[in-house]
């Protein structure tokens, strides 16, 4: 197991994550075009590699730390022997490997690789992303322009940038599924601006057993919700997991399965948004369970009122939903 | 023949190639391109330095043995190449050479040149036809001959590679019957095919870059396409007209090392001998369209000026000065027609036609002429006017084949662009006061000054 892997991220990858890409192939016939942070030993994808066509990866030099053409590239060099055997071996068709942080390369529009950089394109709707972060959800990331200047961006922006790209390539009922993970960390100005707005409907939080983490749950839910929204995709939110990651942090992983609705689905003149916000952060979160042999995914430990257990077989309720039903299903 | 691999040693850090026959296991070449290049600047300022001495440096077969390798049978398991083919890599591209080679189009332009690679069936019609036809003069020869499938990939681009040819190149989208196969050989060797596609217009090509014939050995290209244009005996007027290939399978004739002429040997001089006959043969097909082309429209042009005599004579003409300008007209048109069918200047499938108006042309002269007997007749008798005795004859079975259709020119300038001349910007607007200053001076209206672009284009074809 590599420092970036745990029973726990195993366990998701394989029971959570590996359904829901499997629908896409083969229910939805989507080409899968995985996109994100692999790390270096590209565990994610040898998870999913059975779907897999081609893979577009980001990898930093040296993590926690802005990037310098001095650092070694050896993490990079490495992720791309693996993609690289990969290729070779016919299981993926084709791979590019960003040398740098994905916030970089997305906002600067190159990357940082020794022989020249390479440009960023986002010329193919992409069907997986998998935003796989260390950090937190308000960690801002720098790094130095061509001018020399230090920028700082956060991820939401960074997502928002994501989907600014997808949305350009998107053509009428195309499908995609969004995995975010990210550290149960509370700190932020965006967060507490957040709280300080909504406060009404986050009071209900407030007699919870770790209380932070469903009011961070309920933000990054709400975020994703409206942006994916405001780029004309319809939202399926599956239900979120909670689990513990390397060194025992606690961590967050969310999934969304995305479709770019047909024209002729309107009604009234509007798309019909089947599952509110409400619904998506009233439903208490999975955790994996590796030591089971059945129960690999199990409900929260808690009972709590006003929020509901979420079908353990969530892609059975995924199946049954009202989006699936007006929007996938044609 | 070579394959080049030392061309990557400035291209790249490191250079693989991972091969694999059918039901063999893989085998692996890497070339580590970086070490040669650090090993050698070492030793060479250990040299200039005067720290090492003539003896102690490298020899090309250590400095091979320390950065190639090359896997035993077997080494590599099939699992890690399936796919039977061969993949080659270039990893660490130099960034002199990075924008360049990162970039598609480009890198897939320059390989569409140099590489064997299959037609593009999709959108070149003669595609099939063309590789059946080198293949059975190749074996009927007992020559080799192989095209191969190339998949191009730079970062997560990819790409299936084909030979350039497309039918949109072609004036119409379409080549003018053909494809034409020649082989080329004399009497004691075979020396390989050539094939051509001819423009359906007496133009050249549209896309300049794809004019003329390219010279191969087996698939990989030697020269530009326009060093083959010596070897035409015309020159560039039908060569332009011309996409094609000389594709040499002969083992005996071999590339230069720079690939741009045939090695020197006593097959060379040969070779271009029996690839003359083959050029000729070319111009002549080429040729031959020219004329049936030419041959056409005088034909059209005829049928269409003699159904309008046909016609006023039948209608209102009774004035015998007006029928003697119509039948001297007549005679002019019935010389000219004989005059082609005489000397075979009409095209093979129309000569029937332009005999049946020769003889029409003929009967409308009788009818004219005992028309103009009758009138004169009629002014020193006064008599009661006669009725004709013949008929006039029946135009309406002759057609003007469609010919292709005339462009309409806005002014000089657009002409010759059309006729793919290039002048720069002095030239240019010495054009413009010559076509303000006389061709437009000299037309009476629009449709006049159109109609003289037109006729100096037509004359300018004509005498090509």
């Amino acid at each position: 197991m590599s420092d970036f892997s745990t029973p726990n991220k195993e366990c998701i990858r394989r029971y959570y994550n590996k359904p829901i890409i499997r629908r896409l192939k083969e229910v939805y016939n989507c080409n899968i075009i995985y996109y994100g942070l692999p790390s270096p030993d590209a565990e994610d994808i040898a998870e999913w590699i059975e779907y897999i066509s081609s893979v577009v990866a980001f990898q930093c030099r040296d993590y926690g730390n802005v990037s310098d053409p001095d650092q070694p590239t050896d993490e990079v060099d490495k992720l791309i022997e693996k993609l690289n055997s990969w290729e070779a071996s016919g299981q993926i068709d084709n791979y590019i490997v960003y040398d740098g942080y994905m916030e970089e390369v997305l906002f600067k529009g190159y990357d940082n690789s020794a022989s020249g950089s390479i440009d960023y394109t986002h010329d193919n709707h992409v069907t997986l992303f998998n935003l796989d972060f260390c950090n937190s959800i308000t960690s801002p990331q720098e790094y130095i322009t061509k001018e020399g200047d230090r920028i700082s961006k956060y991820k939401l922006e960074l997502i928002d940038k994501i989907l600014e790209y997808q949305s350009k390539v998107s053509h009428q009922s195309d499908k995609f599924v969004l995995f975010l993970t990210v550290q149960a960390s509370y700190n932020g100005a965006d967060l507490h601006d957040y709280i300080e707005v909504n406060k009404k409907s986050l009071c209900k939080y407030n007699s919870f057993h770790r209380k932070k983490h469903f009011v961070l749950k309920h933000f990054i839910e709400d975020c994703l919700y409206n942006k994916i929204k405001a780029y004309n995709y319809i939202p399926q939110f599956m239900p979120t997991v909670f689990y513990k990651g390397i060194k025992d942090v606690d961590m967050m992983h969310f999934a969304v399965m995305c479709i770019r609705p047909l024209d002729s689905k309107k009604q009234g003149g509007i798309f019909v948004y089947n599952q509110l916000i409400n619904d998506i952060t009233n439903t208490l979160p999975l955790m994996p369970n590796p030591e089971s042999e059945a129960d690999k995914l199990i409900n929260y430990l808690d009972i709590i009122e006003g929020m509901v257990h979420p079908n353990k077989n969530f892609m059975e309720t995924f199946c049954q939903s009202r989006n699936v039903n007006t929007y996938w299903n044609d | 023949m070579g394959i080049g691999i030392y061309s990557a040693y400035h291209l790249c850090d490191k250079l693989t190639i991972t091969s694999k026959k059918e039901n063999n296991t893989p085998n692996k070449l890497t070339m580590y391109f970086a070490k040669m290049k650090s090993i050698l600047s070492e030793q060479r300022a250990l040299r200039l330095n005067g720290e090492i001495d003539g003896d102690r440096i490298i020899d090309l077969q250590t400095l091979l043995e320390t950065c190639v390798e090359i896997t035993e049978p077997g080494e590599t398991p099939t699992k890690d190449f399936p796919n039977t083919g061969t993949r080659i890599e270039l990893s660490g591209i130099s960034e002199y050479f990075y924008s360049e080679i990162s970039n598609i189009d480009i890198t897939s332009r320059y390989l569409q040149d140099v590489l064997p690679l299959k037609f593009n069936t999709a959108s070149f019609a003669h595609a099939n036809l063309i590789e059946e036809k080198i293949s059975d003069a190749c074996e009927r020869n007992s020559s080799y001959f192989e095209s191969v499938n190339v998949t191009l990939q730079v970062n997560s681009q990819t790409k299936e590679l084909y030979k350039p040819y497309s039918d949109s190149d072609f004036h119409n989208n379409h080549a003018e019957g053909g494809p034409y196969i020649l082989e080329i050989k004399d009497d004691e060797f075979f020396y390989g095919v050539a094939w051509g596609c001819l423009n359906s217009e007496r133009r050249k090509i549209k896309n300049s870059d794809l004019r003329g014939f390219l010279i191969r050995k087996q698939g990989f290209a030697i020269g530009k396409r326009a060093s083959a244009v010596k070897h035409f005996p015309r020159g560039n007027t039908f060569f332009d007209r011309y996409i094609g290939e000389i594709i040499i399978t002969n083992p005996n004739l071999l590339p230069n090392a720079s690939r741009n002429d045939i090695e020197y040997s006593f097959m060379r001089e040969r070779f271009f001998n029996a690839l003359l006959t083959c050029t000729t043969e070319f111009d002549g097909i080429a040729n031959a369209f020219q004329e049936n082309c030419k041959a056409d429209a005088v034909l059209n042009d005829l049928i269409v000026n003699v159904k309008e005599i046909s016609n006023k004579v039948n209608t209102r003409l009774q004035n015998s000065d007006e029928l003697l300008i119509l039948y001297t007209k007549l005679t002019s048109y019935k010389n000219t027609l004989s005059d082609r069918i005489k000397s075979k200047r009409i095209r093979e499938t129309r000569v029937e036609e332009a005999q049946e108006l020769e003889k029409n042309i003929i009967s409308l002269m009788e009818y004219i002429q005992e028309r103009l007997t009758i009138n004169v007749s009629k002014k020193t008798e006064n008599k009661k006017p006669q009725k004709s005795t013949k008929k006039s004859p029946d135009f309406s079975e002759f057609k003007s084949e469609e010919t292709l259709q005339n462009p309409k020119y806005e002014s000089l300038l657009s002409l010759i662009n059309d006729l793919e001349f290039s002048f720069d910007e002095k030239i240019g607007y010495l054009l413009e006061i010559i076509d303000e200053r006389f061709i437009q001076a000299l037309a009476k209206n629009k449709e006049e000054y159109y109609s003289f672009l037109l006729n100096l284009r037509n004359e300018f074809l004509n005498e090509d």
